[in-house]
């Protein structure tokens, strides 16, 4: 049995003619996708020649990530999506460490990504032509060679349904590779009970129902994407997809297709910080917007509110716990600091360096645990064992919990700047320089420094850099201590993202290290009375 | 020298001395903000960084060898003359 599969199949018997997916210019219904995905399971099953199929999936198309992965979830195998930005041995790297045995996904992809390698591949340029994609199938019963020219086509029937229940019992039915911010990315295994489980876990937090339209403007290889394809087609919403997102888009599309439900990543709600006012006469269809990890200040959600109608959630979660905290709007003023409280049946903890637990109100790292954790990373038993404390699951994040249960979320414990001996939190400094209304955007980061060990710089996006710098030094000097006040601005046009949307700041600590040629040499001579050159 | 330009230079460090100062002493054109404790190196780091922005002028690590530059006076003066110049 199929937990995937079956839902997706009551809900598409129940409803075949409503809309499931909408991606720019196509439009399917739940039957048409239905369609789709058991024709998939043929081709699939054709040429697997009886091995447990572990798909990697590498394409732009929002169709080919909801019907390959149903179908595989139906016969019980592994899907693992890709970053299609990825370098060819970097794509063949990590299709070794996940142990693929076939390729699927757009043919110029196929063609430029992976080359000829011992993968099977199938193209699923034909999978919007429903009648392409049986014909092929048709034309391959009848030549066993015609199907591709490399795979002769194995009898679908040679995969007995106990062949089939036994790959079921599998619990990597999605991998998601992490962005790994250094080193190789983790593969993250979801099995198919848990993520149903995550996806009844959404609709229940956000009284979701099958008449909602739910926006998708994340990729299918981060779990955010992942999560917003099931949550609506496993509970019979509709899903509006945006591949590239951008504001207008965003906001036409919200607008046109009447969306209700969105879960925004930080960068994206950023860039339409300050559309949503402006806007607020065609936007009011929507019912909810969850976020994570953006400081919005609470007098912009109550704006958004009173012009929309709009709840604001504000979430903490990783891939390998989903969401473990939830900030309601009924708490959203008087905790607006907080990620809230922790989830239905999650249990938060703060731990010391000695993953000891820790009073409240003591920063430390956050450790969740929660039954709907991830399955372990593929083939790393070593690493799936020391990412988590007695259960709990170590977050690598920092933070605190009070005494009322709200978790407060500081930062990355790499993302610590650590200056003089002190450690410093970079979302504080950024929360603070936000108060600046011209300062779209700030990425606060710690670069190597002689003498303080780190110094913190901050880059800044705003239209106006010209005149920005001294005002933002005032809020710094008024509302930050002095060991926490940026040494040095830099206002460049964009900052640097990771594939699924977050500031990179590995790559900005990269880039502005190089930049301090003796920052801190005025404290040498002034302190220290160091000669230094002119 | 400009007199109230200096003035007011002076009296913007006073202020800043003033907001971060933990020491209970009394703060003057005199005071060394360096040697008297009443700055600590963040602070001290914080305040150049001010002036430079502030006043858009720019500091050489070399000039602020000069011992007198941690006086109020002394910095104050500096940032008359870089204006001035």
């Amino acid at each position: 049995m199929s937990l995937i599969y079956d839902q997706f199949h009551s809900v598409a018997s129940t409803t075949p003619d409503k809309l499931a997916l909408y991606d720019g210019e196509y439009h399917y219904t739940y039957q048409q996708l239905l369609e789709r995905v058991d024709s998939l399971v043929i081709h699939i099953l054709s040429i697997s020649a009886g091995v447990r199929p572990r798909v990697v999936l590498l394409t732009s198309g929002q169709l080919d990530n909801v019907c390959v992965s149903i179908a595989l979830a139906k016969i019980g195998g592994c899907c693992i999506p890709m970053n299609t930005q990825m370098l060819p041995n970097q794509l063949l790297a990590a299709c070794e460490a996940v142990d693929a045995n076939m390729v699927m996904g757009k043919k110029y992809l196929l063609d430029k990504l992976v080359g000829e390698t011992a993968l099977k591949r199938l193209v699923t340029d034909d999978i919007s032509n429903i009648e392409s994609l049986t014909n092929s199938i048709s034309a391959s019963h009848f030549n066993k060679t015609s199907c591709s020219p490399k795979y002769a086509l194995q009898d679908v029937d040679s995969v007995s349904d106990k062949v089939i229940s036994q790959w079921l019992s599998e619990d990597d039915f999605l991998i998601t590779l992490s962005s790994g911010s250094t080193g190789q990315p983790k593969p993250i295994m979801i099995s198919q009970a848990v993520k149903l489980a995550r996806a009844e876990q959404t609709w229940l937090l956000y009284q979701l129902t099958s008449d909602d339209v739910v926006l998708c403007a994340s990729p299918f290889f981060h779990s955010l994407g992942q999560r917003l394809t099931f949550v609506p087609l496993l509970f019979g919403a509709s899903l509006i997809h945006l591949s590239h997102f951008n504001p207008a888009s965003w906001l036409s599309l919200v607008a046109e297709q009447k969306v209700s439900f969105v879960i925004a990543v930080s960068s994206h709600l950023y860039a339409l910080k300050n559309s949503l006012l402006s806007n607020a006469t065609v936007l009011q269809s929507l019912r909810t917007i969850v976020t994570s990890s953006a400081p919005i200040d609470t007098s912009f959600k109550a704006q958004v509110f009173n012009a929309i109608g709009c709840d604001f959630h504000e979430i903490y979660g990783a891939t390998e716990i989903a969401i473990a905290t939830n900030l309601a709007p009924v708490d959203g003023k008087d905790k607006f600091k907080t990620v809230g409280l922790p989830c239905d049946k999650v249990e938060v903890q703060i731990l010391d360096q000695k993953l000891q637990p820790l009073p409240c109100n003591k920063i430390g790292q956050i450790a969740v645990k929660s039954p709907l954790s991830f399955a372990g990373y593929y083939g790393n038993n070593e690493l799936t064992n020391d990412a988590y404390q007695q259960g709990y699951f170590l977050t690598g994040d920092i933070g605190t919990i009070d005494q009322a249960g709200f978790v407060t979320y500081v930062g990355r414990q790499k993302d610590v700047i650590i200056s003089g001996g002190i450690n410093i939190y970079p979302k504080d400094i950024e929360t603070e320089l936000l108060r600046h209304p011209d300062l779209n955007e700030v990425a606060v980061i710690g670069v190597e420094d002689s003498l303080l060990g780190e110094v913190i710089v901050a880059v800044c996006i705003t239209k106006d850099p010209a005149e920005i710098d001294a005002p933002l030094r005032k809020i710094a000097n008024q509302w930050l201590a002095p060991f926490q006040r940026p040494l040095k601005y830099f206002f460049p046009k964009y900052l640097p993202l990771t594939p699924t949307g977050k500031v990179s700041k590995l790559l900005l600590r990269e880039e502005y290290s190089t930049l301090n040629q003796g920052w801190t040499d005025v404290l040498r001579v002034m302190l220290y009375g160091e000669q230094v050159d002119e | 020298m400009n007199n109230e330009q200096y003035s007011h230079i002076v009296e913007i460090i006073l202020a800043y001395i003033h907001q971060h100062n933990t020491v209970d002493l009394a703060v003057n054109e005199m005071s060394n903000f360096v040697t008297e404790g009443l700055l600590d190196s963040f602070a001290i780091l914080s305040l150049i960084m001010t002036l430079e922005s502030e006043f858009k002028i720019k500091f050489k690590p070399i000039e602020l060898a000069n011992p007198q530059l941690q006086l109020v006076k002394g910095l104050a003066q500096l940032v008359c003359d870089k204006l001035s110049s």
